[in-house]
């Protein structure tokens, strides 16, 4: 399963941001090999339409499953449902990128 | 007799049960229960800035209804502002979209887009897990 995570900086300790599609980087998650990366979100300050594009660039380009936050905004949800993507809401005591990885037994 | 209401289709589970005034000694007894429905209604209208209308094509019910729903919703969370007391979110007549689960370990909400049962948590791999239920 690979996952994505909307985080702030491209830091192992950076914080989960509130904002999925609009999230300045997203780490993502591979659970089969226990790794995990960072990439930028080339989207972050567009007007309009952002969802379905940072949908395409997760799921189709970097074989993203599974949407890791706190809130999912709902034209994105209603997108990532079509392409069958599961969604894990998460507790707010988790504000960090490394709760998520220890959690996930990723270090 | 008036034909009964459909259920109200809701897309994400809330991520809390509920709210407790600052500053006060919130009574559990006296907590003002805001359905899910309700609780839905007010994150499509006022979150998400979506018309009546569009909202009650998204939730499958009539506009009426959409709009009855939110005048309850509002009125109860008037009620719990001034009066401080403590709001609860359950119940209603929903149906979710997808099947949602909860870990009682990680206390994380997932959705399982696969037909099949899952018996483990997405995130920690916990078997510790609830389906959440409809409330009919």
């Amino acid at each position: 399963m690979i996952a994505a995570i909307p985080v702030m900086s491209n830091k192992k300790e950076a914080t989960i941001s509130s904002k999925f599609a609009r999230s300045p980087y997203f780490a993502i998650i591979n659970r089969d090999d226990n790794s995990y990366r960072f990439i930028e979100n080339p989207f972050a300050d567009d007007e309009k339409g952002v969802g379905p594009k940072i949908l395409s660039l997760l799921c189709e380009t970097n074989g993203v499953g599974s949407l890791i936050a706190f809130e999912l905004g709902l034209k994105l949800q209603q997108h990532a449902k079509i392409k069958g993507v599961q969604f894990i809401i998460l507790n707010e005591n988790n504000s960090k990128l490394s709760d998520i990885l220890k959690m996930m037994e990723l270090e | 007799m008036a034909r009964p209401r459909n259920n109200s289709k809701i897309q994400i589970p809330p991520r809390i049960k509920g709210f407790n005034p600052q500053g006060y000694y919130a009574k559990p007894s006296k907590a003002i229960i805001l359905n899910i429905e309700e609780y839905e209604v007010i994150r499509l209208l006022d979150y998400e800035n979506l018309s009546q209308l569009e909202a009650s094509k998204i939730m499958e019910i009539s506009r009426p209804s959409l709009t009855r729903i939110y005048d309850r919703a509002r009125k109860k969370n008037a009620q719990a502002l001034i009066e401080a007391r403590p709001i609860r979110i359950e119940g209603g007549k929903i149906v979710y979209d997808e099947h949602w689960y909860h870990c009682n370990k990680c206390k994380s909400h997932f959705s399982n887009p696969e037909e099949a049962e899952i018996t483990n948590c997405a995130l920690c791999l916990s078997t510790d897990i609830i389906k959440v239920e409809e409330e009919k």
